[in-house]
């Protein structure tokens, strides 16, 4: 199968296993952080491998990213995303401490934004494997503050096996703090073998 | 200081200028950047290529082989005199290294052999490099004076 031949039902087949996913995602960074999360309705990105920089839809520059394996029936990646700005906003809420602007964030920082990552993939990944009836494993996240473009291509380019086409599901997340409001970006990476998986267990293949 | 205009080369593409340009190109991860340029003549050009070898004939600048083939032919094109040509490489790093099993298959060492391989297979010798690590790279070079400065969220910016 190629990506780019996915027809509209299955496309929205998929975007409706990362809604629900998104969803029960959202309710547990909620509940972890004490504050209100909001989730955008997913969007399906198909675009030629060598756009993956502009996949957030402008350059996004240094950002704070979290990469998870994921094992089992369908094999891919979870790679969270927020601007160093926000990652450090996080940190300050979790830690509940003050960090200025130009502070590189710490281990300890580091230790929280992984455990947010981790909550955030298991909750998003089980509620995917509960709706098809798959089993969806995530791996410890490792966390990587870099060049978006350079994590990006990096990630399709090392692990896709296409070398033509990048597919994902992203996922916007608003976290509501009094001074600003804050967002993440989930993007799910099933490996394209996993894909069709997906799509069996929906009857959409 | 800067002087000639400033030209973005992204990611899958290569430029060529003959005027005293400064080809730039962000976000070098495990893709390599390879520069050619002719110092007596002010003539060069940066190619950022994604993967080693091109397995059809399309997008002849995402690949290693095919680029580097375009990116000579142009500068020849340009006039540009072959002997005088010198070459540097930039990025091929290996961003994930807790997650690839097989390191020796990294797309970033791959990357940086075929360029070795082809730049030797013309005969233009490589007068600098900066490959390798975790993490990403912007180059900026400058066709006047054939410096490359290199910037990266990890290490201080450098020249080579």
């Amino acid at each position: 199968m190629r990506i780019q031949d996915l027809k509209e039902l299955q496309l929205d087949g998929i975007k409706e296993s990362a809604n629900i996913g998104s969803g029960h995602a959202a309710t547990a960074l909620s509940q972890m952080l004490g504050k209100e999360v909001s989730v955008e309705v997913p969007k399906i990105e198909i675009i030629p491998i060598e756009k993956t920089p502009e996949l957030l839809g402008r350059d996004a520059g240094i950002i704070v990213a979290s990469l998870t394996k994921f094992f089992g029936d369908v094999t891919g990646r979870t790679l969270i995303v927020m601007s160093d700005d926000n990652a450090k906003t996080l940190v300050k809420i979790l830690l509940n401490k003050e960090m200025s602007r130009d502070v590189v964030i710490d281990d300890m920082g580091i230790s929280s934004l992984k455990e947010v990552a981790n909550i955030l993939c298991s909750s998003y990944l089980n509620a995917i494997s509960e709706f098809l009836g798959l089993l969806l494993l995530p791996s410890v996240p490792v966390i990587i503050r870099d060049d978006f473009g350079a994590i990006i291509s990096s990630v399709y380019l090392e692990f896709s096996g296409n070398e033509e086409f990048v597919f994902c599901v992203k996922t916007i997340f608003h976290f509501k703090d009094p001074k600003k409001e804050l967002e993440a970006y989930l993007l799910l990476i099933p490996d394209t073998g996993g894909l069709t998986i997906i799509l069996k267990a929906m009857d959409l293949l | 200081m800067i002087k000639g205009n400033k030209i973005i080369v992204k990611t899958g593409e290569y430029s060529v200028s003959d005027n005293c340009n400064v080809l730039i190109t962000h976000g070098l991860g495990s893709c390599v950047a390879v520069t050619i340029h002719d110092e007596e003549n002010k003539i060069g050009g940066m190619l950022h290529y994604l993967l080693p070898e091109s397995p059809n004939k399309e997008k002849k600048s995402k690949y290693a082989d095919t680029g580097l083939d375009l990116l000579l032919a142009r500068l020849l094109e340009l006039g540009a005199n072959r002997e005088k040509l010198k070459a540097k490489l930039f990025g091929g790093a290996m961003m994930f290294g807790d997650f690839i099993k097989d390191k020796s298959k990294s797309v970033g060492g791959r990357n940086i052999k075929k360029a070795r391989e082809v730049l030797g297979g013309y005969g233009i010798p490589i007068i600098g490099e900066d490959v390798g690590g975790n993490y990403g790279r912007s180059v900026e070079f400058d066709i006047a004076t054939g410096i490359a400065k290199i910037n990266s969220y990890i290490k201080r910016e450098k020249s080579i």
